[in-house]
């Protein structure tokens, strides 16, 4: 870092208690402003963090996330701002709960693997029942019982619905709209996705066989369900080299080697964005899959136990990322609003819960998912919704 | 010694037959007589229309043009008309239906829905003084509350109408942009049930049972006849909806898994409360 932290300072603008303002020049090739969200412990960390680098004390490798956050406005095709939302750390190229967005027709935009992530389709579904508490806690221990026994959880056990090599491709492919055809979701599940729970770019040739073969027995569990995890993380390297070359061809720069992008209508950006898509439509085969399990139990309970319940329908299916869960203490739910970006709610939700995921799964970096919501709540981002109250708890 | 003969008259209808001949239409309509008949009944001809649609679509595909005429269209007067005038249009064609007889086939598309004898005059007040007659004639012999209040309750200015009629387009456009996108949604899901290999032998089925209905374009017309009953929306996820819709799928148990599960909780339960 050439310059002392009151240098960099002169580039940080705070524009009200929640937000702040990096201005162009805080790192080189800047093409928008970058803002960042926080409250006053927030505000704190990230101020930390930011004078240590200039120590020269960086934490493994990773710039801190405000650098971050300005290396991302440096990117090609970057539109209005790069975005830093409450609690952004520093992460792999892109900060976590950095976010940005670009413009397709712009023939100079980008796509960064960084920027996507590698939980692509990380996410967590609220289902809704016609139960009362009464009715579950009664039996909440068997019923918590039954969904660990009959879920599958963790790493590597295998799922409970059949599945075979080509029923893989067709779920990368087809996403819920496979779940539908095999009968384990129900048409009006795939209303409550993001994308209709099928992104329809997916081409599954363009995951690795490695991939898929690690993916294929985990269609079904908690913890699992993303075909990215270590698969994605070993061939980032691979993903790298083929941008690199794509970067050098196109004559991209940008200021971190791990922000490696690709124009997104060069071959090498299709190809990561098809195989984006598959990757996420498997995530919302995996859900899919849990819900329908969920919702065999669930019946199963209550035609033994409550005959007078029994009809067909139990659970809805409530938003795709609705859940913000904190250790399974407390959850919240929270609505969209327009800010920052005006029309990009989705971005800003998915950016959202891509944040607070690393909390849930690296309980050493606790924070308070509260604060957090409260604070994106004060900065305009979202509105409190509901609040749940967890009556049973099952780890993933 | 005399010239030949000299040929027949030349008469337009025969110039459109050549023309259509030339062309490579093979319809019925090459035979002067029903080229005649079909002209007389302009669009409620359905042969008529038929050649319309064939001569749209050598001329669309000839020129190049955006607009087109559908044969989806024929079974809606009012945007088969909407089709042809764009048609034309784009065309620069300086023979476009005149707005009286649009009106005209149109409130003889009205008679002929009413049952009321195809009239012998064509002073447009008298005949809707004709449809209004028999729509009162009709609602006397049906239930009171059969036809609602109407939803709008005030006459509108003609400036309110124009306002309204702006509306009206740009709520065209934004809901143009999701029923397509919902159509496609909708494509694609029936696309993935045919890729099953139960249902590779049942294409055609699929193809006989699944046609996407015509849409048509809301216009004022339909703000003016809505009734009361529009107020009220309906959930998807109404009960009565739910149930309308379920099909085998939803109620489908996976019944070997939880055999011994189920086996398990009544032994446990049992043991907890002996009045089970």
């Amino acid at each position: 870092m050439s310059r002392n932290y009151n240098d960099e300072l002169q580039f940080l603008e705070k524009i009200n208690k929640n937000s702040w303002r990096i201005k162009k020049g805080f790192v080189p090739n800047m093409q928008v402003e970058g803002v960042f969200y926080v409250n006053d412990a927030l505000e704190k960390l990230m101020f930390e963090e930011l004078r240590n680098a200039c120590r020269g004390g960086g934490v493994g490798g990773f710039l801190p996330a405000m650098k971050q956050i300005g290396n991302v406005a440096a990117l090609p095709g970057i539109v209005h701002r790069s975005i830093g939302l409450p609690d952004v750390h520093s992460g792999y190229g892109f900060a976590i709960g950095n976010m940005a967005a670009f413009d397709m027709n712009d023939p100079e935009a980008v796509v960064s693997p960084g920027g996507v992530g590698f939980d692509i389709n990380c996410g967590v579904r609220l289902l809704r029942t016609n139960l009362d508490e009464s009715d579950v806690q009664p039996v909440k221990e068997q019923l918590a019982q039954a969904m660990f026994d009959h879920i599958p959880v963790g790493v590597g056990s295998k799922g409970v619905i059949p599945m075979n090599a080509k029923d893989l491709e067709e779920a990368l492919e087809m996403g819920v709209d496979w779940s539908l055809r095999e009968g384990y979701a129900w048409a009006e599940d795939k209303e409550h996705c993001e994308e209709y729970g099928r992104m329809l770019q997916a081409d599954p040739n363009k995951v690795s066989p490695r991939a898929k073969k690690r993916g294929l027995p985990q269609v079904t569990h908690f913890g699992g369900g993303n075909l990215t995890d270590l698969d994605f993380a070993a061939l980032i390297p691979d993903a790298l080299v083929a941008m690199e070359k794509a970067m050098k061809r196109d004559k991209i720069i940008v200021n971190d080697r791990q922000l490696a992008c690709a124009r997104i209508a060069s071959p090498e950006g299709q190809d990561y964005l098809k195989g984006m898509a598959a990757a996420g439509n498997y995530a919302w085969v995996n859900r899919s899959s849990m819900t329908f399990l969920t919702r065999q139990l669930d019946f199963f309970f209550y035609e033994t136990f409550f005959f007078k319940l029994f009809y067909s329908k139990f659970w809805d299916t409530c938003a795709e990322h609705a859940g913000l869960l904190q250790r399974y203490t407390c959850a919240l739910v929270v609505c969209r609003t327009c800010q920052p970006f005006g029309t990009c709610k989705d971005c800003i939700f998915s950016g959202l819960v891509q944040c607070l995921i690393p909390l849930l799964q690296a309980p050493e970096s606790y924070k308070n998912v509260t604060d957090v919501v409260n604070t994106c709540h004060d900065a305009g981002i979202s509105k409190k919704a509901i609040k749940l109250r967890p009556i049973a708890v099952i780890k993933g | 010694m005399r010239g030949p003969e000299p040929a027949p008259e030349p008469t337009m209808e025969g110039d459109v037959l050549d023309t259509l001949e030339a062309l490579g239409y093979k319809g019925p309509l090459l035979e002067e007589q029903a080229l005649t008949k079909a002209a007389e009944g302009g669009l409620s001809s359905h042969e008529f229309s038929e050649l319309c649609i064939w001569l749209g679509s050598q001329i669309k595909s000839l020129c190049n043009l955006e607009e087109r005429i559908t044969s989806a269209g024929r079974d809606d007067l009012e945007s088969f008309q909407l089709e042809i005038s764009g048609f034309l249009k784009e065309m620069a064609c300086p023979i476009l239906y005149s707005y009286w007889e649009i009106l005209k086939i149109e409130v003889q598309a009205m008679f002929d829905i009413l049952g009321i004898p195809k009239s012998t005059t064509s002073d447009i007040l008298l005949m809707l003084n004709q449809v209004e007659s028999k729509v009162k004639d009709i609602l006397s012999k049906v239930q009171k509350s059969h036809v609602g209040k109407p939803l709008l309750k005030i006459d509108l200015n003609s400036e309110q109408a124009e306002q309204l009629e702006r509306i009206n387009e740009a709520l065209c456009c934004e809901y143009e942009c999701r029923r397509l996108m919902l159509m496609k949604r909708l494509d694609v899901t029936v696309q993935s049930f045919g890729w099953s290999d139960r249902a590779k032998v049942k294409t055609d089925d699929i193809a006989r049972i699944y046609q996407p209905k015509h849409y048509t374009t809301i216009t004022m017309a339909h703000l003016l006849a809505a009734r009361e009953d529009l107020s009220k929306i309906i959930r998807t996820s109404s009960g009565a909806s739910q149930e309308k819709t379920a099909c085998a799928i939803n109620k489908v148990l996976m019944g070997r898994v939880f055999w011994t599960l189920k086996i398990e909780i009544i032994v446990q339960l049992k043991k907890k409360d002996s009045t089970l």
